[in-house]
């Protein structure tokens, strides 16, 4: 009998043998990483939708890596770079997640259908009651998408690859995936793994931010209103979501998809259309949400760590959401000046998009210091706007940029 | 940089000028329909109205019809029971007269009904008070 080789036989420690202490200690990082996330998605501390099914891929695609017929490593996952047709209609037949990932990812459909979702979370009537207050705090909360811009210039990125990853400021995945596949095609990957990888700090990083900036004292400002405020009907919701959709995709053609996908949402959630609602924000989002975050992680290979820009990306994401963060909650101290301080500054961390993450964040906080204080419905008015702005941000971006 | 500086400005801007007209747009969608709630409100309200008016005509209509003036019959006195059942369908009696019942007008008032002995007390007094005066009449007269 022929004697076989451990790494040929066990393919997963062959191939970390074979291709230097590098590559081999990358792969292990992200394994790790990939535990680390599903422990830390399993506790509550980041988004457990996304982060289990990354954590999970994470894993398997860094185990799983084997020598292909050429001699060359691959997985039987997918292939993020192929561009030849021919090839990837052989890949499409040994990858699994290859269909998948060419049809729904690398198109930004799976982008779509999660802000379809989103839209059918979404309850408007807060943004009609205050429309000029809530969209002047999501203005704000873009703080860190326009600093970005020339800092991501400054140290080496081109203006479309800054903007890319400047889009991670809005909070907002399916913009982000969006505006790198239209202008960065060839680092959307790891900026949109980077980009969630991110939004799931959001929940476990900004109350640190917010107790950093604003005082125990404004957390537990309890605002009085001098209106009731009102219950918009749901046709005045419908008609909310298609004049706004006719106006923002006669503004911004080119991110009109992101634009129908949400207001869809907002319609279908107030048209009273039980079944579509029922599909849309149940198995449509969650289906959607779930393979997005199983091709993240399946996405993470030890390649993407070696990437030299990655360093320059996790640098640049976590600095557009700081600045966001920040312009938030500046934004909120502008409005509790204005309102002659009738009004809880922590509301502006909720501009910064997460639908409805941050939003349930700042009314954490507010409850932790005040439990008489109710600032949900000002928080969602201004978490919604953040969907908005960050799609005209989108919009602007991706129709300007590449005159510069 | 310079110039990506000021473009990044004015992107900014122009963010900021798109997001307040975004703004604009849902409060005018907010204040059209308050208004059209408000008019909505008050038009409920007065087709409300409007169909008591219409509901209380009806009623009207109703109790005239149900009125028997209206079907009274000329010169068909079997129809006015309001003293009775007549019997002298001969009409032997004065006419008017029902069991021995004037229809015509009472010399008597409430005071005659209810009170008969006040009305008596009154009319001795009466009487006393014109024998006094006769009297003091006749007096006056012998003295001339």
């Amino acid at each position: 009998m022929e004697s076989i080789d451990f790494g040929v036989l066990f393919q997963g420690f062959g191939t970390m043998m074979a291709n230097g202490w590098l590559l081999a200690s990358a792969r292990i990082f992200l394994v790790l990483l990939g535990f680390l996330l599903i422990y830390l998605g399993w506790k509550g501390v980041l988004e457990p939708m996304v982060m289990i099914p990354m954590g999970m891929g994470m894993i398997a695609i860094n185990c799983g890596t084997l020598f292909m017929p050429g001699g060359g490593l691959g997985n039987l996952f997918l292939d993020p770079m192929l561009t030849d047709t021919d090839e990837l209609m052989n890949v499409m037949q040994i990858d699994f997640l290859q269909p998948v990932y060419t049809l729904t990812f690398s198109n930004g459909l799976i982008a779509c259908l999660v802000f379809m979702g989103i839209g059918t979370l979404l309850d408007v009537g807060f943004l009609l009651q205050k429309p000029f207050v809530s969209i002047f705090l999501a203005l704000c909360a873009e703080l860190g998408t326009f600093l970005t811009l020339p800092i991501a210039c400054a140290i080496g990125l081109t203006p479309q690859e800054g903007a890319s990853i400047a889009m991670v400021g809005g909070a907002d995945g399916p913009m982000v995936l969006f505006t790198s596949l239209i202008m960065a095609k060839h680092l959307f990957v790891p900026i949109t793994v980077v980009a969630y990888l991110y939004l799931g700090l959001t929940y476990g990083g900004y109350p640190y931010l917010v107790k950093l900036l604003v005082p125990k004292k404004l957390r537990a400002i309890k605002m009085v209103e001098k209106k009731t405020p009102k219950n918009y009907n749901p046709k005045v919701k419908l008609a909310f979501s298609a004049v706004l959709c006719a106006v923002l995709c006669f503004l911004f053609p080119v991110a009109s998809p992101l634009f129908f996908s949400l207001f869809v949402g907002v319609a279908v959630r107030e048209s009273g259309m039980k079944h579509i609602y029922d599909f849309v924000s149940g198995p449509l989002l969650y289906g959607s949400t779930f393979m997005l975050g199983l091709l993240l992680g399946v996405l993470c290979d030890a390649k993407l760590l070696l990437d030299p820009k990655i360093l320059k990306l996790l640098v640049l994401g976590i600095t557009a959401l700081l600045l966001s963060g920040i312009g938030g909650i500046m934004g909120g101290y502008i409005m509790y000046f204005i309102k002659k301080k009738n009004f809880n500054p922590v509301i502006g961390i909720a501009a910064v998009s997460c639908v409805p993450t941050t939003a349930k964040v700042a009314q954490k906080i507010v409850s932790k210091d005040n439990p008489d204080s109710f600032i949900l419905g000002d928080a969602l008015g201004a978490n919604i706007s953040g969907v908005i702005t960050s799609a005209i941000i989108t919009g602007i971006y991706v129709t300007i940029i590449p005159l510069l | 940089m310079l110039k990506l500086l000021l473009a990044t400005a004015a992107m900014m801007g122009l963010t900021f000028v798109i997001g307040f007209i975004v703004a604009f747009i849902i409060k005018s969608i907010a204040w059209f329909a308050d208004n059209m709630d408000y008019f909505s409100s008050h038009r409920v309200e007065l087709e409300r109205l409007k169909k008591m008016k219409r509901m209380r005509l009806k009623l009207i209509q109703i109790l005239e019809v149900s009125d028997n003036k209206k079907f009274h019959l000329a010169n068909d006195k079997r129809d006015d029971w309001s003293r009775g059942i007549n019997n002298d369908h001969l009409y032997v009696r004065d006419p008017g007269y029902y069991h021995g019942v004037s229809n015509g007008e009472s010399k008597f008032d409430l005071l005659d009904y209810y009170y008969p002995d006040t009305k008596l007390l009154y009319l001795k007094k009466q009487s006393e008070l014109i024998e006094s005066q006769k009297k003091s009449i006749r007096k006056h007269s012998f003295k001339k």
